[in-house]
């Protein structure tokens, strides 16, 4: 009995002792999850909002000079209203900093390589090619060129400050969601921070690089074979500057390369840290002539990665310079994207090619040396740290030539004992530049003209910048700093050992394509190219697909005057043509062979033959077509190119050309078999392996293979922690107005009709706060989702009475007598 | 009476909880272990309590809002329910608190037994 008893104490004493180890200690990344679980101390347990605890009076803060006016709407959006600009900045900055902390935190951290710092090892690749890629210098560099400009410096400390009052007032027990659970607390925030989070978006947006697959593809091919394949000029389709534009200026001649270089492709790195490929954006507006306000009105989405909290943070700021309402960036000051009582404007991806990767040949191992012009020239080399959360910091070499770093080092991906080759990047983002000023202008601006002028200084990413004035006048400038190039250069792999492949100057900024109240009454750009041949620089090839911009095209010439309501519907437009375009060619090419499938294959083709090409929720034609040409482009292209990670494929218009143009193409026939296939083959086999994975995934009833059940929406946390993200049912594609993928897709969708008083709606794929907790993380999802955009508040003063109708909610902030006597000083 | 002593020990495990740290729930647990050793069902009862007791603090995060209406609408306050989150905390608490019981009650058992034999042997 009394062993019985002993047993049973021993027992649950080993238990409870278990338990409270397990739970007292740190897992993987998570901390110990006792505490953090605790209902009482841990993750339930909210800091207050400042806000909150002021309780009616004005919240004093330390840094504020005079009195700052807030007003909360229904939409949970801020309305700052401030007596002075610095005041105004420091406000944004707590605003947004008690919102989105721990986000704009994380971007720097991921733009300066340190994210191991504390999230361990998994985050170790991406750290590394963010430090050897020399990122943070230049942003060291750039956030010292905003301090000392004159408009630039005095926000950008103000906005720090502000930031910094909101983590003074953090009760270090209770700290934002994100840090708690990853068990870390904020650092102090500096401009270099803020400085690092542009580069970021940068390298998001320009940092992709086409050049190392195109290369391994043209080397599988004959050259005449490869020009076919990838051609380098394209139709210049719906080019965001209007056809038949003349260009008063000529380019200086520059001799094209005189050879072709084949680099040593085995020695190359092959595992390229690439921004998303869907990166782009639509921005488009129509002159007062073409709009039923008899103002001008632009739209704009930018297509980013969808991911949670989101990414941009709407805002209205008001002081006596200005009054702009839009969307910051978290952890920048100011409006990015939106409109004052003035002017709007909105960007879209550049994609001119201004990332060049150039082969050395270092004298020995030890990567001291390379060539150039027949000499020897030393590789100017440092190390750095990067600390990993429960490892070892790593020791990495930052190598720097003339050219650029040399990102990927050829010694980490071999153990040959040749003669190690890297590759050195030329990026035109990787200088220092102070792209803030710009958009700080573009706060200010009142006309086209000041629009032009704020973009005096904006070097990366290259952006079409497309605004709009209240006198009727709309204008896009395709605006970055470009270098000048042959035709062609850079498109692959370029020969480091000599002058031939350097970039030879930069473009005019006068001769930047452009475009001021066309006779045609409208504006857009989706990422297609910029002009036609005509145009007398070389400014890249790898634009994107034209079907998004001909679709707006098509919409806009539609109508004589287009209405808000309209400009919001054709957002939501989720029709793709390139479907258009593909599915008759398809349905012919296997007219006669429909004899050997079963029933539900003559239903897919028979709901494919009815679709309206748009790729809505409930779409099953979007579903067959996406996963038939998917099949079809795999069959196509795989016994021609081994991998589609390493080697470049035909773009979609070029496999589309083949499709509805050549059917009978010699690219039809697989090499690998004695048949002679064209389309009606590629495309049956294809047809037959779709329809295989569809029943596969979706069951036999056609009628539930929906394009949102076939492609839900899945918004991913930020840093990728499980259980906060969130998925819903939205319709697009990436090739259709609507362009989202389902990962990716508009980060932030507008309309502005400018008039005496403007008017403008948005939406978010979120919502306004950052803490999972809140219900304001994701409450603009489904309307996002079903292209509802909300109307913006837009106030002319904290006490407009236009918003006595709506629910808001109404805070003070002042500063602390300190800083009034220093102001008062001052 | 019986409903009293339920009470008490439900406030037991709110007043620890605000007081200690996260593994409060096993210290009154096995307190209450000891006292009540021999009772039908302790541990489950604990677990009860102390799941109880942990559900308090969502009540209070709620009822903190009050008086700033428009702020908690605002999503400035407040926490968003979350069931698997919650359920996973409440379950931590019920588990530590049924080990603790069971520790308690078995190291009293045992002692009880101990000191029977101590006096038998006597």
């Amino acid at each position: 009995m009394g062993t019985l008893r002993g047993l049973r104490f021993f027992v649950s004493l080993s238990l409870l002792s278990a338990v409270l180890f397990l739970l007292a200690r740190p897992w993987s990344v998570l901390p110990p999850l006792g505490a953090f679980l605790s209902t009482y101390h841990g993750i339930w347990q909210m800091a207050p909002h400042p806000f909150q605890s002021s309780d009616g009076e004005p919240l004093l803060l330390k840094g504020l000079r005079g009195q700052v006016k807030v007003v909360l709407d229904h939409d949970r959006i801020y309305h700052v209203f401030a007596d002075n600009d610095e005041d105004l900045y420091f406000a944004q900055g707590f605003i947004v900093a008690s919102d989105r902390l721990w986000q704009m935190e994380f971007i720097s951290r991921l733009a300066s390589g340190r994210v191991s710092e504390v999230a361990g090892p998994k985050a170790l690749e991406m750290d590394k090619f963010f430090v050897k890629s020399g990122l943070p210098e230049v942003a060291k560099e750039s956030a010292e060129l905003m301090l000392r400009d004159e408009l630039t410096g005095p926000i950008l400390r103000a906005y720090t400050a502000g930031v910094n009052a909101y983590i003074q007032s953090l009760d270090p027990k209770l700290l934002p969601f994100e840090y708690r659970l990853l068990g870390y607390s904020p650092e102090e925030w500096t401009p270099y921070k803020t400085s690092l989070i542009g580069k970021f978006m940068a390298f998001y947006l320009s940092g992709l690089s086409s050049d190392l697959p195109l290369t391994r593809s043209r080397w599988l091919l004959h050259r005449i074979e490869f020009d076919d394949l990838f051609p380098l000029a394209r139709n210049a389709r719906e080019t965001i500057v209007p056809k038949r534009t003349n260009w008063p200026f000529a380019s200086p001649r520059l001799q094209e390369p005189i050879r072709e270089f084949k680099p040593d492709l085995d020695s190359l790195a092959t595992n390229l840290i690439q921004p998303d490929l869907g990166n782009g954006s639509n921005n488009w507006a129509v002159s007062a002539g073409k709009s039923t306000t008899g103002y001008p009105i632009l739209s704009n989405d930018v297509h980013l990665g969808l991911h949670l909290p989101a990414l941009w943070h709407q805002i209205q700021l008001s002081s006596p310079t200005h009054n702009t309402m839009g969307v910051s960036l978290v952890g920048v000051p100011g409006i990015m994207l939106g409109f004052n009582e003035h002017v709007a404007w909105g960007v879209t991806n550049g994609y001119n090619d201004i990332l060049d990767w150039y082969q050395l040949r270092f004298r020995d191992a030890k990567q001291s040396e390379y060539l150039f012009q027949g000499e020897w020239r030393p590789v100017v080399s440092r190390e750095a740290e990067i600390k990993i959360k429960g490892q070892a910091p790593l020791k990495v070499i930052l190598r720097q030539t003339h050219f650029g770093p040399i990102v990927y080092d050829a010694n980490e991906e071999l153990s040959r004992p040749s003669v190690p080759r890297g590759v050195a990047m030329r990026w035109g983002a990787l200088e220092p530049s102070n792209e803030l000023r710009t958009f700080l202008l573009f706060n200010r601006s009142q006309s086209l003209r000041d629009c032009r002028k704020a973009l005096e200084q904006f070097n990366a990413p290259d952006q079409n910048f497309l605004c709009a004035d209240r006198f009727g006048g709309i204008g896009i400038w395709h605006m970055g700093r470009y270098p000048l190039k042959a035709p062609g250069q850079g498109r692959m792999i370029l020969d480091g050992t000599s002058s031939i492949d350097e970039w030879k100057g930069w473009i005019p900024r006068d001769h930047v394509p452009h475009s001021v109240n066309p006779r045609q009454g409208y504006l857009l750009s989706a990422n297609q190219g910029p002009t036609e041949a005509s145009y007398p620089y070389y400014l890249g090839s790898e634009w994107m697909a034209p079907y998004r911009a001909m679709r707006i095209g098509e919409l806009l010439r539609a109508k004589a005057k287009h209405s808000p309501e309209d400009i919001i519907a054709m957002q939501g437009d989720a029709l793709s043509i390139p479907a258009r375009k593909a599915v008759p060619h398809l349905l012919r090419a296997v007219k006669n062979q429909q004899e050997s499938l079963d029933d539900l294959a003559k239903s897919a083709l028979q709901v494919l033959a009815e679709w309206d090409f748009q790729y809505t929720e409930t779409s099953v034609g979007a579903t067959i077509y996406d996963v038939w040409y998917k099949h079809l482009k795999e069959c196509l292209w795989s016994s021609r190119f081994p991998d589609p990670k390493e080697y470049a494929y035909p773009t979609l218009e070029r496999t589309l050309e083949l499709i509805s143009e050549d059917a009978e193409s010699k690219w039809f026939d697989d090499p690998n078999t004695e048949e002679r296939e064209t389309l009606r083959e590629v495309a049956f086999g294809a047809l037959k392996s779709a329809l295989g994975e569809l029943r596969a995934n979706l069951g036999s009833k056609i009628d539930t293979w929906q394009w949102a059940r076939h492609n839900p929406t899945h918004l991913r946390h930020m840093a990728q922690i499980p259980g906060l993200g969130r998925t819903v049912k939205a319709r697009g594609s990436s090739q259709a107005i609507f362009a989202n993928t389902g990962h990716h897709g508009p980060a932030w969708k507008v309309v502005v009709a400018l008039g005496p008083r403007p008017q403008a709606w948005g939406v978010l794929p979120g919502g306004q706060a950052g803490d999972p907790r809140s219900r304001y993380y994701d409450t603009d999802l489904e309307n996002w989702s079903q292209n509802q955009l909300r109307p913006l508040l837009f106030m002319s003063s904290a006490d407009d009475k236009g918003v006595q109708t709506v629910t808001a909610t109404r805070f003070e902030l002042r500063g602390t007598q300190e800083e009034k006597e220093v102001g008062r000083a001052n | 009476m019986k409903q009293l002593e339920w009470l008490f020990i439900l406030a037991l495990y709110i007043a620890a909880g605000k007081v200690l740290p996260w593994w409060a729930p096993s210290l009154v647990g096995a307190v209450v272990g000891l006292i009540r050793f021999s009772e039908t069902g302790l541990i489950w009862k604990q677990a009860l309590a102390a799941a109880g007791a942990a559900a308090i603090p969502a009540v209070m995060a709620d009822i903190s809002s009050g008086g700033h209406t428009s702020l908690a609408l605002a999503g400035l306050s407040g926490v968003q329910f979350h069931p698997i989150g919650y359920a996973l905390s409440l379950s931590v608490a019920a588990l530590l608190a049924a080990l603790g019981s069971s520790c308690g009650s078995s190291f009293r058992g045992l002692w009880l037994h101990i000191r029977e034999r101590a006096t038998s042997e006597e």
